[in-house]
């Protein structure tokens, strides 16, 4: 059987980030279920602030075409998304911005969006898991830039106690959202591996 | 009769901005209504990507601290909101969550935030004038930060051909959006004056 490509990377790049330990769970249960796992920082990808006049005097970053290509080179998507707020972060909607407006000519708009199919999830330190957070990012990326979101999402409450010492989910009900993500996303992943490159 | 202090600014900082358009029109209004209005731009408070690690090291930046004490020097705030991708700009968002870290003792958390009024509004290309950008910054806003917002918004679809040579707003419901907004907005900052 062929093996679905899937990329997973954090919304937050801080040392010690909550949202980091959930991207490397979400990555490790995807690559025990048959994924091949690309697993990236944003920090490796620094972006300016978007700016329409930067755009048009120096064009979109370099990172920005980096990432958006990296994109295409997978079947699925994970994003661990920090709430802040009750929104997205700025270094990720910064991220989903830019990369909105990188498409080859022979290419749909926002094309990094096309073809693939993202699943997201959220660690937070409140009980509320960063579900706000969430829906706000559903929206942008379904009504925004175009994107497939499948319905299963993982939060991740009071996240400072919700990680084992092995890096698994303490909460049973945690848990049990988790894997029916990850059964999710490898499907919808895997019946997209004939379009992407 | 004393006159409330209003800051106005615009979400974008791109020479030629609607929304920066819009700001100044909304500024406008409010003068001719004897409010007594400070606008700046979010380019004379650049702050860079909120990052937990910079905030440890460095705290946050001084553009931050600055535009703290100056909203609250104002008893209303008015943010043109520009929509990216169905939602807030990332310099926009990126300002208000560096406003969120700070208070000082005795203050609130988001003391920036707490004590004044807030309106929003929106100029868009599109034909929907930003109105799915503005319901996520009300939640920001609302939810996020615990402002106060008022319910009335303004609107501007299909910016580019919407402010005559005055800089004045042609279409007519926008105008009446705008003329409900600024009376509302008025009549709450006076209270707090
Ligand atoms: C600017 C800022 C705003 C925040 N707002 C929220 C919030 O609205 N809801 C929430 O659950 N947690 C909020 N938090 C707490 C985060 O959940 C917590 O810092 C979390 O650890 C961030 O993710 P990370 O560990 O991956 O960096 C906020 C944190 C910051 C720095
Ligand atoms: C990254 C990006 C995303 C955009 N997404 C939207 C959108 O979702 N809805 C919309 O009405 N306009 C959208 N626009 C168009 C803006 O409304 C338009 O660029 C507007 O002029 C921006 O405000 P400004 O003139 O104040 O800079 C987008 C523009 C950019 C640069």
């Amino acid at each position: 059987m062929a093996h679905p490509r899937i990329l997973v990377f954090s919304g937050s790049a801080r040392t010690g980030s909550h949202n980091a330990r959930l991207a490397s769970l979400v990555g490790q249960r995807l690559g025990e279920n048959g994924a091949e796992v690309s697993s990236i920082s944003l920090r490796d990808f620094p972006m300016p602030l978007y700016d329409g006049d930067l755009e048009n005097s120096e064009g979109v970053p370099e990172n920005a075409v980096a990432l958006k290509r990296l994109i295409q080179q997978h079947h699925g998507v994970f994003i661990a998304s920090p709430e802040y707020n009750a929104g997205v972060t700025p270094l990720l909607k910064n991220v989903i911005d830019w990369i909105s407006r990188v498409s080859e000519p022979s290419e749909p708009r926002m094309a990094a969006y096309k073809g693939r199919v993202f699943a997201l999830g959220s660690a937070s330190t409140s009980p509320f898991g960063g579900i706000r957070g969430l829906a706000n990012l559903r929206l942008v990326l379904e009504t925004g830039v175009g994107a497939l979101v499948i319905p299963e999402m993982i939060a991740v409450p009071n996240a400072a106690d919700a990680f084992d010492p092995s890096g698994g989910l303490a909460n049973e009900r945690a848990a049990a959202s988790l894997s029916a993500m990850i059964r999710a996303l490898i499907a919808e992943a895997s019946l997209r591996m004939s379009k992407a490159a | 009769m004393r006159h409330p202090r209003i800051l106005v600014f615009s979400g974008s900082i791109r020479g030629g901005s609607y929304n920066t358009q819009l700001a100044a029109f909304v500024a406008k209004q409010l003068v001719l209504a004897d409010a007594d209005v400070t606008r700046i731009s979010l380019a004379d408070y650049p702050m860079p990507l909120y990052d937990g690690d910079q905030e440890r090291e460095k705290g946050a930046p001084e553009s931050a601290h600055k535009l703290k004490r100056l909203m609250q020097e104002h008893q209303g705030v008015f943010i043109a909101c520009p929509e990216y991708n169905t939602a807030i700009t990332p310099l926009l968002k990126n300002t208000l969550d560096w406003l969120s870290r700070l208070n000082d003792p005795g203050e609130p958390a988001a003391a920036a935030f707490k004590g004044r009024i807030f309106a929003i509004g929106a100029a868009s290309t599109g034909a929907l004038g930003g109105i799915r950008g503005l319901i996520g910054t009300r939640t920001i806003l609302e939810v996020g930060l615990g402002a106060f917002l008022i319910p009335e918004m303004v609107m501007v679809p299909n910016a580019a051909d919407a402010f005559d040579d005055k800089g004045d707003l042609r279409n007519e419901r926008s105008m009446a959006s705008l003329d409900a907004m600024v009376k509302r907005f008025l009549s709450e900052t006076r209270a707090r004056a």
